[in-house]
């Protein structure tokens, strides 16, 4: 038995990043899939793990870890295995950097769309009185807003247009710091490229406007880079709903006719 | 030799100072005008695009992020035992310190441009002010400096900013009742990245940071206070006087 559980919703976004590195680095892992639209993650189970109801959250031996992106620098530091950061302290920096564009940047904005289009939609047809239940028992006053505006779909259409323009923006960031070095961080491939994948891994079918061969060849080169890792194929094994099946749409998108 | 760009020693730019005079290691400051917008000039902007200080460069690297410098000078001067090198320990330390970034970075811009930095501008030549903040060539840092000039900050954000220190203090009264540090039992940059922020807001929510509500944070707060290399970087006031100008800091998260 692995003293290394961890739970975690669809292989993506967050709960992507610490299944691509524990994958990576070769440490056999429970998974324990917990499932975000059934509201796994507020109930009392769960609550008694991470009293903050967030998903992933990685328990090892008797500690237990809440916070994808600094969950990485754990997973890398307490098991042997391939590193998945750099040596050298200015590239740590670099990869760090990226950590910083994609949660307080990057991330956010793109997470608004998605739960706009995909995850309000789909818990919206539930019971009306499961879903308010639901919202109150929520223990975080900014997960409890987020659902709120999800699931009676609240959206400002100024802050939905806020996050699109976001989003192409950090697309341009992205493209251009991929021009500098073939790795997000440098030559070597890090934690970096795990986290900016989980968040760009279907940006060439969901904006097909602004990620393409002709708009973006480093973002596209770089993302048929991570696809070709062996680690991207078992980790979208874990998932559960249809998004797996768009894994095959952009990977025919970002191999066909590069025009480098 | 190491160069920090770096303003005031308030909040970001303090975190910087402690920093660099905790690691031991000679470095050339260079100051940097916030309200004379030199961050905003073609020569910062090649060092750091997103027009902020605090900026360390070192083996021609210009590393940026305040709690990213922490990190990178915990790492590249590992002998100066600014954090813990233990897989547990390093995480505590970088999920303490975006804990505080998340809560405290923005609520004290917040607060303390409501009550320092909007009336100093409104006392001088607004027109010109104006002028000059359409003209900021980093698009995303207009919004910051334009509600400084109107001084519009509504109650709820200036609640919602009260409540995030609140949260903070909170939790660093249970964290010191067990152990004099944050983190484990040792000082470190989790202390520092923390202590950059509590030292403006004891003067600008006391009601929720101040000596009484929070003894604990008191004491610790006072533990570092007398720390040399602290007094050091306290010490590097150049234009204002301590503790009494602030610029617009980081948005308020959009999306929990």
């Amino acid at each position: 038995m692995p003293d290394v559980k961890l739970y975690h919703w669809e292989p993506n976004a967050n709960s992507g990043k610490p299944i691509i590195a524990l994958i990576e680095k070769g440490v056999d892992f429970d998974s324990h899939y917990t499932d975000l639209l059934e509201f796994d993650q507020h109930k009392p189970e769960y609550l008694a793990i991470n009293p903050n109801g967030t998903i992933p959250v990685l328990v090892h031996g008797d500690v237990m870890l809440a916070e994808s992106t600094e969950m990485g620098e754990y997973i890398d530091g307490a098991f042997t295995g391939p590193a998945l950061r750099p040596d050298s302290p200015e590239e740590r920096w670099r990869m760090r950097w990226w950590g910083k564009f994609l949660d307080g940047y990057f991330g956010p904005s793109l997470s608004m769309i998605g739960w706009s289009v995909f995850v309000g939609p789909a818990v919206r047809s539930k019971d009306p009185d499961e879903l308010r239940r639901n919202i109150e028992r929520i223990p975080l006053k900014e997960r409890r807003d987020a659902w709120t505006m999800a699931i009676y779909n609240q959206f400002p259409e100024k802050e939905l247009q806020e996050s699109q323009r976001r989003v192409q923006h950090g697309i341009r960031v992205m493209e251009d710091e991929l021009g500098k070095s073939t790795w997000c961080a440098g030559e070597t491939f890090s934690l970096a490229d795990i986290n900016a994948f989980c968040m760009a891994y279907a940006l060439p079918m969901m904006q097909p406007d602004h990620v393409s061969h002709e708009k973006t060849p480093n973002l596209i080169d770089w993302l048929r880079r991570v696809y070709d890792r062996p680690s991207i194929d078992e980790s979208f094994k874990l998932g559960r709903t249809p998004m797996a099946e768009r894994i095959n749409e952009v990977r025919e998108i970002i191999s066909g006719g590069s025009v480098k | 030799m190491i160069e920090l760009y770096h303003w005031e020693p308030v909040s970001h730019s303090l975190r910087a100072l402690i920093c660099v005079e905790e690691a031991g290691v000679e470095y050339e400051s260079h100051y940097v005008d916030l309200l004379e917008f030199q961050q905003f000039g073609s020569e910062f902007l090649s060092l750091n695009p997103a027009g902020q200080v605090p900026v360390l460069r070192n083996n021609g690297v210009a590393i940026t992020e305040s709690v990213l410098i922490a990190e990178y000078l915990a790492e590249a001067f590992p002998e100066a035992g600014l954090a813990p090198t233990d897989p547990l320990g390093w995480y505590e330390v970088q999920t303490w310190s975006k804990f505080i970034d998340y809560n405290l970075s923005s609520s004290l811009a917040t607060l303390g441009c409501n009550h320092y930095l909007s009336p100093l501008i409104r006392s001088g030549d607004v027109e010109a002010m104006s002028e000059a903040v359409e003209a900021i060539p980093v698009e995303v840092r207009r919004p910051g400096w334009r509600l400084a000039i109107t001084g519009d900050y509504s109650q709820e954000i200036l609640a919602n900013s009260r409540r995030k220190v609140s949260l903070v203090v909170e939790r660093m009264e249970k964290s010191l009742a067990n152990s004099e540090w944050l983190v484990g039992n040792t000082y470190s940059i989790a202390d520092i990245n923390t202590f950059a922020m509590i030292h403006g807001l004891r003067d600008l929510a006391t009601e929720v940071a101040g000596d009484e509500v929070a003894p604990r944070t008191a004491g610790w707060y006072a533990r570092i206070a007398e720390r040399d290399a602290v007094k050091r970087a306290l010490g590097r006031t150049t234009r204002h006087e301590l503790g009494t100008v602030y610029a617009p800091g980081p948005e308020h998260s959009r999306w929990g």
